[in-house]
């Protein structure tokens, strides 16, 4: 998949874009510029469903934008904070309305994902069991696995995203994972 | 409890022209503009109202007070008036529906809703005023039995350029959005010698950016006519409303 991996140079512009949007929000059209398809696919990887997604879309830059003076730069590239606003906004739709909650679960995710479960030891028909697996944990649950796994982000932007601690993800990766051998394997 | 869950194996895209027809960054800041724009309404009709019954009351109040120098009798009616008074106008922006858009909903459905939610910071005013100074009697513009006439501080433009000043000027803090805070700020001042507010204080604090908001009004709002005993102007205390409000749109 395509990482956003971006330079320390990049890092600090983004800083100052930031700085001057403040002032002048029409200078906030870099960021849109740059991020809005990430933002975009992002939540339709989750929603599914293209006007609705745009929706969303508009109402994370319209959030980010209306808040940038409070946006404290942690050396992380600004759209961390816009994953975490996006994750939000999916996660108030999906609790307002009853929808389908999409996933993307890509044949190398999976393998990765079951690779983590169960070392060596292939069971094929386990891995046909990982759907009904992801089925049966909680949103959040799903959301780490889905950042961790299926979106192959480091620990440190999954806790940047879920504004927990590096640690703390990882720990709560590690305990969702424990939960899905035990479904798997009953 | 299981998650209603739809699996695709592969992940979608989406296409450059497809993006482009969704991006609109000039909407984005056309929303963010109307957002911290507030758009105020009042019931001038009812704010009238109740500044002449504030001011009948007071001057009633004061009538008797000054009949009985001692002031043991009345001493407690002017705190009371005042605040029966000054408590009035808090309800009235809920009763003021009529005018407000059916869909204002409550602050976190607002906020969750992809939809825009639009602020609009809303106020009502009804300045109680009342003579600071006790030993001169305050008779709205009347002339009692003791020779004494007092007029109540008014601005100068009218209070009808003040509601509108207030309306133009009121900005709903944009850092409190998020958390969507509404309801009613009120502020006590003193119109001095001069007509200048002096010793603004906020009596129901909603957050200092409120606080602020507030403060920034009053000091900046048009010149005022101080109370006047005899033609001599003397200063006078006035509460006012602010009514901060969230209203969705669309």
């Amino acid at each position: 998949m395509k990482q956003e991996t971006i330079a320390v140079s990049q890092l600090s512009e983004e800083e100052e874009v930031i700085r001057k949007s403040v002032e002048n929000p029409e200078n906030f059209r870099v960021l849109y510029e740059r991020y809005y398809r990430s933002i975009f696919l992002f939540i339709l990887r989750r929603v599914g469903d293209k006007p609705k997604t745009a929706d969303l879309t508009s109402q994370v830059f319209f959030k980010a934008l209306t808040n940038l003076s409070r946006y404290r730069f942690r050396g992380l590239p600004f759209s961390a904070w816009l994953y975490r606003i996006a994750v939000n906004e999916c996660n108030d739709l999906f609790r307002r309305e009853k929808r389908e909650r999409f996933v993307v679960l890509e044949e190398s995710a999976a393998e990765n994902l079951y690779e983590e479960m169960f070392a060596a030891d292939a069971k094929e028909e386990l891995k046909e069991k990982l759907p009904y697996a992801l089925e049966r944990l909680r949103p959040e649950e799903l959301q780490l696995i889905e950042l961790r796994y299926m979106e192959n982000r480091p620990f440190r932007e999954v806790a940047a995203i879920l504004d927990i601690t590096e640690n703390n993800a990882k720990v709560k990766v590690y305990r969702v994972l424990d939960k899905m051998r035990k479904l798997l394997l009953k | 409890m299981k998650l209603n869950l739809k699996i695709m194996k592969t992940r979608p895209e989406v296409s450059d022209e497809e993006l482009r027809g969704y991006m609109d960054f000039d909407a984005l800041l056309e929303r963010r503009r109307i957002a911290l724009r507030k758009t105020g309404r009042f019931n001038m009709l009812r704010n009238g109202a109740i500044l002449t019954a504030t001011v009948l009351l007071l001057s009633i109040v004061w009538y008797t007070h000054r009949g009985d120098p001692a002031g043991t009798r009345e001493q407690q009616t002017p705190p009371q008036e005042s605040l029966t008074t000054e408590r009035q106008p808090a309800p009235t922006p809920l009763t003021d529906t009529a005018m407000v858009p059916k869909e204002t909903e409550t602050a976190t459905d607002a906020n969750r809703t992809s939809e825009k939610s639009t602020i609009i910071p809303q106020k009502q005013e009804t300045p109680t005023s009342k003579p600071l100074d006790a030993k001169q009697a305050p008779e709205p513009a009347a002339k009692d039995d003791t020779g004494y006439v007092y007029t109540e501080a008014t601005p100068i433009d009218g209070f009808p350029a003040l509601y509108e000043y207030f309306e133009r000027e009121l900005v709903y803090p944009a850092s409190a959005i998020p958390d969507s805070i509404q309801g009613v700020v009120t502020v006590n001042f003193v119109i001095g010698t001069t007509g200048a507010p002096e010793d603004i204080r906020i009596q129901n604090s909603l957050g200092p950016a409120f606080d602020d908001e507030v403060n920034r009004l009053i000091r900046n709002m048009p010149a005022w006519e101080p109370a006047a005993l005899n033609g001599k102007p003397v200063p006078s205390k006035l509460a006012i409303p602010i009514t901060f409000r969230l209203e969705k749109i669309r």
